[in-house]
């Protein structure tokens, strides 16, 4: 059985100039930096062009990496650039899935009580993830974004500080709020929980 | 541990973002703390939903990079053949050039001249050349120097016709030891030709007498002499 190469290698073999080194390196995290630039831009296509634009500007700028341990971190971290950009963009043409500012929070708020949510114990499979995902999109996406590097991608509290150039008390709070509100809307007892007692 | 101090490390408590200590403390609070255990239930079912509606669709497309074709001016700097083609083309042209333009090189005191057209009017040195002779006593004028070069090329021609008559001489005896070895081996080839005829005619004689006695005994005649 063939022993992969460390990103570590194969970044020094790209820096070199060998190219299939670097096409190594996307085969092993393509798939995971489209689904993080899916989590959170929510579109394939968008996921997509910036996935690839992501792999050209690491190409690129390969040789301003300083520590090839944390390949993945820089990765991660050009792709949420490009992200951010893309938001911004999105936001100067009116797009509604622009980059929500601190006082659009009560408009989510809205969102979130109008939401088709459930409680979870009413459904399974399919429906349930539905409603993790329609509830994920309850979330900012600086939220969202945390909960997808700690979650889905199993970065660390201090690597997604890094990815995301930000404090780890940011992070952690990011994490702890997104959760929080998770978890109000997914478990069981939030109806009771949530709802005025007279309407029942 | 108490609920205060544990409540706020619980969601670090599940993605394992504390410490082993922090963890071991924490674990022996949730055995006694049925508050804190439901809270950490919720948690963790959130937790679990959450990973469980992970996006595990393929990428739809796979990314490659391939090398960009390089421009024409670093692609001939990065070719061997190219640049052999050239540099042989700039050295025809050159070639080319100082033929056409009769160019003179000429090397004096250290310096190159180089100059277009005509021959180029060399300052000739007025005082004697200083050549070092061979024992190195001092200098010769011009004329002992033009004489020295004469009697070096009379030498150097009667050199070469001795050798050249040598050539003729050794060419021409090889020549004629040719020669002789090519008439022996006709010579040789004609007498072997001759004795193979006569052995041939004999034979053949005898057969006719041979027939003849076996037609006279039998009472026929032979047609042929």
């Amino acid at each position: 059985m063939q022993v992969s190469e460390p990103d570590t290698q194969l970044v020094a073999r790209a820096r070199r100039g060998e190219m299939e080194a670097f096409n190594q390196l996307i085969s092993r995290w393509e798939k995971r930096l489209y689904h993080y630039l899916l989590g959170i831009l929510r579109n394939r296509e968008d996921s997509l062009d910036l996935c690839q634009e992501t792999f050209l500007k690491a190409y690129r700028s390969l040789g301003s990496l300083q520590d090839a341990e944390k390949f993945s971190h820089w990765l991660f971290r050009i792709a949420h650039n490009l992200a951010f950009s893309q938001f911004r963009r999105n936001a100067g043409q009116g797009r509604t899935d622009s980059w929500p500012d601190e006082d659009q929070e009560d408009a989510l708020m809205m969102r979130r009580d109008t939401a088709a949510f459930r409680t979870a114990g009413m459904y399974s499979g399919p429906e349930m993830e539905l409603s993790v995902i329609q509830a994920m999109e309850t979330l900012t996406p600086e939220q969202r974004e945390a909960i997808v590097l700690k979650v889905y991608q199993g970065f660390q509290f201090a690597e997604i500080a890094e990815i995301l150039s930000c404090p780890v008390s940011t992070v952690k709070s990011r994490i702890y709020s997104g959760f929080a509100q998770l978890k109000e809307l997914l478990t069981t007892d939030r109806t009771t929980r949530t709802l005025p007692p007279n309407r029942w | 541990m108490n609920c205060e101090q544990t409540q706020p490390l619980l969601l670090d408590y599940l993605l394992e973002e504390t410490s082993a200590e922090a963890r071991q403390n924490i674990a022996l609070h949730l055995e006694t703390c049925s508050t804190c255990s439901e809270e950490v239930g919720r948690l963790r079912q959130t937790i679990s939903l959450v990973a469980a509606a992970e996006p595990k669709e393929e990428i739809p497309q796979r990314f490659r990079l391939a090398p960009e074709p390089a421009n024409w001016w670093t692609a001939f700097w990065h070719s061997t053949a190219q640049l052999s083609f050239a540099t042989a083309g700039m050295a025809c042209l050159a070639v080319v050039l100082l033929a056409v333009f009769q160019t003179h090189f000429s090397y004096e005191q250290g310096k190159f001249n180089l100059a277009f057209g005509t021959t180029p009017a060399i300052a000739q040195p007025e005082a004697t050349l200083a050549i070092q002779s061979a024992n190195g006593s001092g200098s010769l004028d011009r004329a002992a120097v033009l004489e020295l070069i004469a009697q070096e090329v009379a030498a150097s021609e009667a050199r070469l016709k001795e050798e050249t008559n040598i050539s003729i001489q050794t060419a021409s005896q090889r020549a004629d030891q040719q020669r002789r070895s090519d008439l022996q081996e006709v010579a040789e080839s004609l007498r072997y030709f001759q004795s193979t005829q006569t052995v041939m005619w004999k034979e053949q004689v005898q057969s006719q007498q041979v027939v003849s006695t076996w037609l006279q005994q039998a009472g026929m005649t032979s047609e042929r002499p």
